[in-house]
């Protein structure tokens, strides 16, 4: 690697041991001349660069060269690159005939102009929708790694060759935590999903990405949308605007919108589905189960919404004479959605009749001989069938339960009201 | 005792029902007394200088017009939940889609020079320069939009929609001045008017006063406004039952604007004939007992600013609604400027250049006030016929769509303006033939 003293492309070797390297941004390589050996033997200028997605960095693959009036294109791979200097890069000839042959795009493979430079990103780190106004690669061993994206206005300066005026400073980020939102086929004109979605990102909670997609414009919202699996993309559905869920809905395929219907609870689907125009809801009726849809319509019809119409029965119930180790063994071995189990409810042996409640943590801390009469706590806070939503609003405001018996008036359980379908219906 | 808790129970029901009224209220209400902007203050003022008491049977017709025509709006917006703009796209594809949306500008961007014509006027009465009016003007109504929350701008503009009832004490004064005939005489113009004969003049008239009541700037903004405000199907009866309390005010406020006008200048001896709403505030003044001249003056000078800052605010605010709707961008008062930069700088631009036309000296500004009439009333049928042909589509509607009833009376509308705009264009076009 030489290059001279006044050169801009810094080059840091002062400790013995280490291996050389410097760090480059592509605005000081986009449109540098590509010459063959010696300066005199021009190819063209650099139109892109072409990198191969690979954990944790991306490594550049080759130089991609566009030479406009219907000539085809040229594609160098990196190996044959010597070195990039100031005012150009030097390469060295093709293997066979006189010129490269021409760019096809494969699989894996990031433009740096087309895919990222002025695109909207995700920043996983901080939680926010940014656009790339540069990219920052590390030059070592013969490698170009991205390492960096800029998304400071000093990258958007540098790309109008201000750069040297350093007018502000550098937002690095690093490409650990950048998600790529959108990217085209660079020979296609389709648009397809970069294969890289992070795992940083399926992780982030439902509330922040939900935020996130409200910001992006309708193509990024949807490839977003699509990368998450089923479950996280039902909870992220239900956490965004009334505004995003009906852009989100209008963008689904069939088979992605059934998984996702699949994901929610009745009463989550009905105040979806008030939120959403009425051809949609239509079609979205259509995925559901004849039993589901009657329910959801249901809820619908109604201005005051009753604890029948939306309780689950999805609770555990047990036997006062069950003694707490059988009854944890049972839980352990029931294979349940861990929400129904956070509260176990105790009834009398024939209609039953609630007697008691216990929760789960409780029952996790007593030891295993003692009966379910015996821990449980009685008198049960529970809700009449016939109460309205907003005396269950008020009673889970009161009592802080996650979920709540539903009671008819013998007191038998009919089912149990869980706090964020509440949550769903009412903030509509 | 059993009754008593029955009793109870309706008293709490209804306190529930009156909490959700109440936070359903606003967008029939607004659009409704936004109805009665500068042009049509004008126009009433105008009505009742020429006429008398005669015409105010025609607010008997206007209010279940008005009515019928904004509650499709309500319906439309809670179950499509659509922009009225968007939803034509949807409904009618691209041609008539560009086709609604080019004229709602074009038409909207000339109202709004009309309501700067007529604030810059009702502020020039206190004697303040149009040019700080325009821009302390134009200040405002951007803040009342800025907030980033549909609610504040929705509870400050039912605030300004308070104002709009100055008329009333107004009317009650002019009646008092000695030349007013008696308080019978108002409502025999209900019931058994006096209008002369049938001429073109008439036509006009009835016609001006049907174009400032029902407009298509109306059903944009309604639609969007309940999409943007969220109502729902639940929503619907209380967004109806609003809408009808909007009508009836505004009906109320235009007739009481055209028994002032009527008491003050038809009934006087000699009769003063007036051309706008400046006029109007400027001939009251000799007319009435001391120390009442001045106070009249004012109140019509306020009540004419505060039509004409309504009508700017809420027409702008459909402007930016319909064009974000079409193009796209985001378009709630929900969002922030940052968020939504393309629907306020819309807004902001709408206001800018038709306040700007109206600081050009020499500028056509009675042509163009004259021309807005005409061209609204002409295009109004258009937008009635789409409204129509949206509430009659199951896929779109589903159980909501017009009743049997319902389009009888909305098709009744719809053919009353097609055959009174025809004859209005008729008689622009070949005034000989009703002489």
């Amino acid at each position: 690697m030489i290059a001279d003293k006044n050169s801009k492309l810094k080059v840091i070797d002062h400790h013995p041991g280490f291996e050389q390297f410097r760090f480059l941004f592509f605005s000081e390589l986009l449109k540098l001349p590509v010459c063959r050996e010696k300066i005199k033997n021009r190819i063209g200028k650099l139109s892109d660069l072409v990198f191969l997605h690979k954990e944790p960095y991306p490594e550049a693959v080759g130089i991609y060269i566009e030479h406009g009036w219907g000539k085809p294109t040229e594609f160098i791979p990196w190996p044959n690159v010597i070195k990039i200097e100031d005012d150009a890069i030097f390469v060295r000839p093709p293997e066979s005939g006189d010129v490269y042959p021409p760019f096809v795009d494969q699989p894996g493979w990031i433009l740096m102009d087309k895919h990222l430079m002025g695109k909207t990103v995700l920043d996983i780190d901080g939680r926010q929708v940014e656009v790339v106004n540069d990219v920052h690669f590390l030059e070592t061993r013969g490698l170009l790694l991205l390492v960096h994206v800029d998304v400071s206005f000093g990258g958007f300066f540098r790309r109008w060759g201000l750069g040297k005026y350093e007018l502000v400073n550098s937002n690095l980020i690093s490409w650990k935590y950048v998600q790529p939102l959108s990217v085209e086929d660079a020979v296609s004109t389709d648009k397809v999903t970069l294969s890289v979605t992070k795992k940083q990102m399926l992780e982030l909670p439902s509330e922040d990405l939900a935020d996130i997609l409200e910001e992006l414009p309708g193509d990024e919202q949807q490839v977003l949308f699509s990368a998450l699996d089923n479950e996280k993309a039902a909870e992220t559905l239900m956490e965004a605007e009334p505004r995003a869920q009906r852009q989100i809905i209008a963008n689904l395929r069939e088979e992605k919108a059934r998984k996702i219907l699949s994901e929610m609870s009745t009463p989550q689907l009905a105040g979806l589905f008030t939120v959403l125009p009425h051809d949609d809801v239509t079609e979205l009726m259509a995925y559901l189960s004849k039993d589901q849809a009657e329910r959801v319509r249901n809820i619908l019809s109604q201005r005051e919404i009753s604890a029948r119409t939306i309780m689950s029965s999805d609770f555990f119930h047990v036997a006062k004479t069950d003694n707490v180790g059988d009854v944890l063994n049972t839980i352990r071995r029931s294979g349940r959605d861990p929400k129904s189990i956070s509260y176990i409810y105790v009834v009398n042996g024939d209609g039953q009749t609630l007697l008691g409640v216990v929760d789960l943590r409780e029952l996790v801390l007593t030891p295993d001989h003692l009966t379910m009469s015996e821990v449980m706590i009685s008198p049960v806070v529970a809700a009449e069938e016939d109460d309205v939503q907003d005396d269950l609003v008020e009673m889970f405001l009161k009592y802080h339960y996650h979920m709540i018996p539903v009671v008819d008036r013998n007191d038998r359980i009919l089912g149990v009201l869980y706090h964020n379908d509440i949550d769903n219906l009412i903030s509509q | 005792m059993y009754w008593l808790s029955k009793t109870f129970h309706h008293i709490d029901r209804f306190r529930k029902r009156l909490i959700i009224f109440l936070s359903v209220l606003g967008p029939g209400i607004i659009v409704m007394i936004a109805d009665n902007d500068a042009g049509g203050i004008s126009t009433y003022a105008v009505t009742g200088s020429k006429y008398g008491f005669s015409l105010l049977w025609i607010f008997i017709i206007l209010f279940p017009m008005a009515y019928y025509v904004q509650e499709m709006t309500v319906r439309l917006g809670a179950v499509s939940k659509r922009g009225h703009a968007e939803a034509i796209f949807e409904g009618f594809g691209p041609f008539w889609g560009w086709f609604a949306i080019v004229d709602m500008i074009f038409i909207n961007w000339l109202t709004l020079v009309t309501e700067y014509v007529g604030m810059l006027a009702a502020m020039s009465l206190f004697g303040i320069p149009p040019w700080v009016t325009f821009i302390v003007v134009t200040a405002i109504l951007f803040t009342v939009v800025r907030t980033g929350k549909y609610w504040t701008f929705e509870k400050i503009t039912l605030l300004f929609c308070c104002f709009n009832f100055v008329y009333i004490p107004a009317a009650i004064w002019a009646m008092d001045t000695p030349t007013a005939p008696a308080w019978n005489e108002v409502f025999r113009g209900f019931y058994h008017p006096d209008m002369g004969g049938f001429n073109i003049e008439l036509i006009f008239i009835i016609l001006a006063n049907l174009g400032t009541t029902i407009t298509p700037w109306q059903i944009f903004f309604q639609q969007s406004a309940v999409v943007d405000k969220g109502l729902d199907i639940h929503d619907v009866s209380f967004g109806k039952l609003e809408t009808l309390a909007g009508a009836f005010l505004t009906c109320l406020v235009a007739a009481f604007i055209i028994i002032a006008t009527g008491a003050a200048f038809f009934y006087h001896n000699p009769p003063i004939t007036i051309q706008d709403a400046r006029q109007t505030a400027e001939a009251i003044v000799p007319l009435m007992p001391i120390g009442y001249g001045d106070l009249a003056r004012k109140l019509f000078a306020i009540g004419l600013f505060d039509a004409g800052f309504l009508g700017a605010l809420c027409i702008s605010l459909a402007t930016s609604w319909a064009t974000g709707e079409v193009f796209g961008w985001a378009h709630s008062l929900n969002q922030k400027v940052k968020d939504a930069p393309w629907f306020y700088l819309v807004y902001l631009l709408m206001l800018i250049t038709a306040g700007a036309v109206v600081l050009i000296p020499n500028a056509p500004l009675v042509t163009i006030t004259m021309f807005v009439q005409v061209v609204a009333v002409t295009l109004l049928p258009v937008s009635l016929v789409f409204l129509l042909l949206l509430l009659n589509d199951r896929a779109f509607m589903g159980e909501h769509v017009n009743t049997l009833w319902q389009n009888v009376m909305n098709w009744g509308i719809a053919i009353f303006v097609i055959i009174m705009s025809s004859l209005m264009g008729i008689s622009t076009l070949f005034p000989e033939l009703f002489i």
